[in-house]
C-alpha cells in the first residue's frame, strides 16, 4: 500500500499564554535568512539547520551533522524513527519530526545528543502532527491510498505548553491543506488547488478566516520581510500583506 | 513502497495507445555532477528557501532554480543550478547542503553564479528508484525504463502504444 502525506506545522511561541514566555522565541531574530547564519525553509522541509548543526531525514533515520565548518559537515549523530518520515522543523530548541504516525517531539539543545520528549499520535492514520512551545498548527493531508481509507484532510491547533503532553485544542477541515506560515496573529495555509487561506488566530480555540487568495494553487509559503512568497504548481507569487484583506500581489513568475 | 511492474504480453496484433509516462534520461556521468545552467522554465515545482536577496526553487529530481529577489516588484532569474535527485537544500552562510540521488553535498555559493561542490557524504538516501513513475495512480502505463540509456532523471507524459510496464500494488 502507497500512501503519500503531505505534513507540514508551524510554531506560535509565546503568543496565547503570556505566562508561556520563553528564551525560544528570541532565537527567532530577523536576521535570519543573512549574512553568515542559515536560510528560512518552508514547512515541507525535509532539512533543516540549527544551532550550527543540519538536521536532515532520510528515509527512516535522522541524521545531524555539525556544520560549524560549513563545508565540512561531520555526522554527530542519528537516531532511527519510523518509516514514512515526511518533514523536519526546529524552532528553538525544539525539533519536529513528522511521520505517518504522528509527531515526534525533541529537545536539541545539544545536538550530539538530542532528547526525546514526545510523541503526538492521531485518532487517524496517515496523520502526522506536530508542535513546539504554546500552539502549534500542523496541516495534516492524506492522497492517493490514504485518501478512500480514512484520509485526514484538516487542520489541527494543537496545545503544546507542556511538551512531553501534547493536547489537540481543535481541527478544522480543508480542502487540500500543505504549506503554512506564520506572522503575528495571522495564519497562512496553503490548500492545493484552493488556493491559500488566512485565519486570524488570536483565539486558538476559534480560529476566524479572515481573508485569503484564489485562483492558484498553493503549495507552500514562507513569509519573511513583511512578504509573502508562495509557490505553486502555478509560480512563484509574491504578496504584500499589509492590508490583510486585500493582498497586493508585488510579482509572479509564472511556470 | 511496494510497487512491482508487471510485464503484460499482448497476443493480438491491435495497437493499444493509453495516456502514459515515458522516462527522461541523462548521461549517468552527470548524476553526481554540480553546475550553473542557463535560467530555464520550472518543470516540476518543489519546495522553497530564502537566503540573503535569492529564492531558491527546487525542481524536484533535477536542481534549484535561483532567483534574485532584491526587487520582489522584479524578481529575475539568474541561474539554475543541476543536482539530479534532489528534493531539498539549506544553506548556512555561503553553503548550501543538498541531497544528490544517494549523497548529501556542500555545494559553496559564494560566487552564486559559479556554484561549486565542496563536500559529499555518500550513501546517505537510499539509492532513488529508477524503475517506475512515482505519485501516480495504480494502473498507470509507462515505457519501461532502459538503463543502457542512462539514468532516469524524470518521467514525462506520453502516449504509449502497447504499454509493457504497469504500475500496481
Amino acid at each position: 500500500m502507497k500512501r503519500y502525506i503531505y505534513i507540514a506545522f508551524v510554531v506560535l511561541a509565546g503568543f496565547l499564554y503570556s505566562c508561556n514566555k520563553s528564551s525560544d522565541s528570541s532565537e527567532m531574530s530577523p536576521s535570519i535568512g543573512g549574512g553568515d547564519g542559515p536560510g528560512v525553509g518552508g514547512s515541507m522541509a525535509k532539512f533543516t539547520i540549527a544551532n550550527d548543526h543540519l538536521f536532515l531525514i532520510n528515509e527512516t533515520e535522522l541524521l545531524i551533522y555539525n556544520i560549524i565548518n560549513e563545508a565540512s559537515p561531520v555526522e554527530v549523530g542519528n537516531l532511527e524513527v519510523e518509516f514514512g518520515i515526511e518533514t523536519v522543523f526546529s524552532m528553538g530548541s525544539k525539533l519536529f519530526i513528522g511521520s505517518d504516525d504522528g509527531v515526534y517531539i525533541y529537545d536539541i539543545s545539544n545536538p550530539a545528543s538530542i532528547l526525546y520528549l514526545s510523541h503526538y499520535e492521531h485518532i487517524r492514520s496517515c496523520d502526522p502532527v506536530v508542535a513546539n512551545d504554546s500552539i502549534a498548527f500542523s496541516t495534516l493531508n492524506s492522497m492517493s491510498s490514504c485518501r478512500w481509507q480514512m484520509g485526514a484532510n484538516q487542520l489541527d491547533v494543537i496545545d503544546i505548553r507542556n511538551i512531553v503532553d501534547p493536547q489537540l485544542i481543535s481541527s478544522y477541515n480543508m480542502e487540500d491543506p500543505k504549506g503554512l506560515g506564520l506572522d503575528g496573529i495571522y495564519l497562512f495555509v496553503c490548500n492545493g488547488a484552493s488556493g491559500m487561506d488566512i485565519y486570524d488566530i488570536s483565539n486558538p480555540y476559534n480560529l476566524n478566516r479572515v481573508s485569503g487568495i484564489t485562483g492558484i494553487d498553493a503549495y507552500d509559503v514562507i513569509i519573511h520581510n513583511n512578504i509573502l512568497v508562495l509557490i505553486g504548481k502555478d509560480g512563484l507569487f509574491q504578496y504584500n500583506y499589509d492590508n490583510i484583506n486585500n493582498l497586493e500581489l508585488l510579482s509572479n513568475i509564472l511556470f | 513502497m511496494p510497487i512491482v511492474v508487471f510485464l503484460l504480453f499482448f497476443s493480438g496484433s491491435t495497437n493499444n495507445t493509453v495516456e502514459g509516462f515515458k522516462p527522461v534520461y541523462a548521461p549517468n556521468a552527470e548524476a553526481k555532477l554540480i553546475k550553473a545552467t542557463d535560467p530555464k522554465d520550472v518543470q516540476t515545482q518543489g519546495k522553497i528557501y530564502l537566503k540573503d536577496q535569492y529564492i531558491f526553487i527546487g525542481d524536484v529530481n533535477l536542481g534549484v532554480h535561483v532567483i534574485d529577489n532584491s526587487d520582489p516588484r522584479n524578481p529575475v532569474k539568474l541561474l539554475f543550478i543541476q543536482i539530479y535527485g534532489n528534493h531539498d537544500i539549506a544553506i548556512k552562510g555561503n553553503v548550501m547542503y543538498a541531497d544528490n540521488m544517494e549523497d548529501l553535498v556542500a555545494i559553496d555559493i559564494s560566487d552564486i553564479l559559479n556554484p561549486t561542490e565542496v563536500n559529499r557524504i555518500e550513501d546517505v538516501y537510499n539509492p532513488p528508484n529508477q524503475h517506475y513513475p512515482d505519485n501516480v495512480p495504480y494502473g498507470t502505463a509507462f515505457e519501461c525504463a532502459d538503463p543502457e540509456k542512462g539514468f532516469v532523471s524524470g518521467w514525462i507524459p506520453a502516449l504509449i502504444t502497447d504499454p509493457d510496464c504497469l504500475t500496481t500494488y
